[in-house]
């Protein structure tokens, strides 16, 4: 099955170079001069041709830039003087990440990460739709059957110590207002700051997962933004279970899933249940005795 | 299987940190003469290595196990901060072993593994043990 996938529009923004413009300019004031045959104010007409010149490059760069997944392998091309052409096979594919902050959650874009043994390259990197992402997800990895760990489910443990920096905050400032030291803009952009920081807990508490099967699934959502990700059980390098004294007590754990080669990927899922994880963990990588 | 470290490894390492820990306690003291103030530095420096030697590092010993399962390396350490690293063998990438005069002495090992992103350092272990952790691995 061939399908090929056009690139988000907000990589026209990316493609847009500065130095392009700064280069141009005085070329095309040069060029109105001649054409004109008189002297071109500095201000401004050169330098919105020389902008509309490098808009128009950035348009163009964005329509070249396309992901084809075909049935052995993903072609990512790319580049309009210089094109460019990568080719993933499916063997070589170490999983498919997709980062999304919040800038790119608003614009319904997501930066779409091919993982390959190799080092990180920006070749292997493309801005998608959010459900053009999910589709090349679906036609690489195809469905995943397993349940997911459980989680945690009472939220006050997420919200624990957002809830706590808020009060914090709050306190801070009606103290500050009650001695007449009010700084009104500082205490907004922070309150804003732990107000986001509280609706990305709340959605990791929602939406994050860790799914252990012979494809592995996992979602995280911190300040960064969310990342997903998707391999195959043998693309795992190594596995990471981390307790603080906290999980400990209530019986959690932290994993953090690492992919093979140098520059491996890697995510970290919060609040996942200790036994359930154990007990995944040893049925995916069949390992026959007590962790 | 399951593998410890043995109490020699405890030993050398606690000799080793007192030895770092008195090396900086002297140079404090050796500042001492210049300014009296640097007394306080030096009884913070001298406590919390003391309690690093004596209370710390034995726990960190104490809790550090290897377990070879027959696809796996779990390797579980930590005192505050538990972690279980677990490592399909197929995944490592290779195995180092060195030794140091004084481990060579006891007849200890230090063994590397080397895995994607990173590298697994387990303290000193017997000759048997070794060859026991690396012919696994190796028979993969």
């Amino acid at each position: 099955m061939n399908k090929t996938f056009v690139a988000h529009p907000i990589t026209i923004l990316y493609q847009l170079r500065a130095w392009w413009i700064v280069f141009t300019a005085p070329i095309v004031r040069r060029i109105l001069q001649l054409v004109l045959s008189r002297e071109v104010q500095k201000i401004l007409l050169s330098e919105i041709v020389a902008l509309a010149l490098a808009f128009v490059m950035s348009i163009i760069g964005w329509l070249s830039t396309r992901v084809a997944v075909y049935s052995e392998c993903i072609v990512i091309k790319k580049g309009i003087f210089l094109k460019t052409r990568t080719t993933i096979d499916f063997s070589r594919l170490l999983g498919i990440s997709t980062d999304k902050n919040l800038f790119y959650a608003i614009v319904g874009c997501a930066r779409c990460r091919f993982n390959t043994v190799s080092e990180k390259d920006k070749k292997c990197e493309v801005k998608l739709k959010t459900t053009d992402a999910r589709h090349i997800y679906d036609i690489v990895y195809g469905e995943i059957s397993c349940l997911p760990i459980k989680r945690q489910k009472r939220i006050k443990r997420f919200l624990f110590i957002p809830t706590f920096l808020l009060i914090v905050c709050l306190f801070v400032a009606f103290t500050r207002l009650a001695l007449k030291q009010t700084d009104f803009y500082g205490f907004c952009a922070l309150l804003i700051l732990i107000l986001y920081y509280i609706s990305t807990c709340y959605y990791d508490y929602k939406k994050g997962k860790l799914i252990l099967g012979e494809r592995v699934f996992a979602r995280r959502v911190s300040m960064r933004g969310s990342k997903t990700f998707r391999c195959l059980k043998n693309d795992i390098g190594v596995m990471k279970i981390i307790q603080t004294p906290i999980d400990r007590y209530q019986n959690t754990c932290k994993i953090k899933v690492i992919l093979l080669g140098e520059n491996g990927d890697n995510i970290k899922i919060r609040h996942l249940k200790y036994e359930n994880a154990i007990h995944q963990i040893k049925t995916a990588l069949k390992t026959n005795k007590d962790v | 299987m399951t593998f410890t470290l043995p109490k020699n490894t405890r030993i050398l390492w606690q000799c080793r940190a007192a030895c770092v820990l008195a090396v900086l306690c002297a140079v404090l003291v050796a500042f001492c003469r210049f300014s009296i103030w640097f007394i306080l530095p030096t009884t913070i420096v001298f406590a919390v290595g003391s309690v690093f030697v004596f209370a710390f590092i034995p726990l960190w010993f104490k809790n550090y196990e290897v377990v070879l399962n027959d696809d796996t390396v779990c390797i579980i350490k930590g005192v505050i901060f538990k972690t279980t690293i677990i490592v399909p063998n197929l995944r490592i990438a290779f195995v180092k072993t060195f030794t140091t005069p004084i481990a060579s002495w006891l007849k200890l090992n230090c063994i590397i593994l080397k895995v994607a992103r990173c590298w697994i350092f387990i303290p000193e272990i017997d000759e048997r043990t070794t060859k026991i952790l690396v012919g696994t691995m190796q028979n993969e």
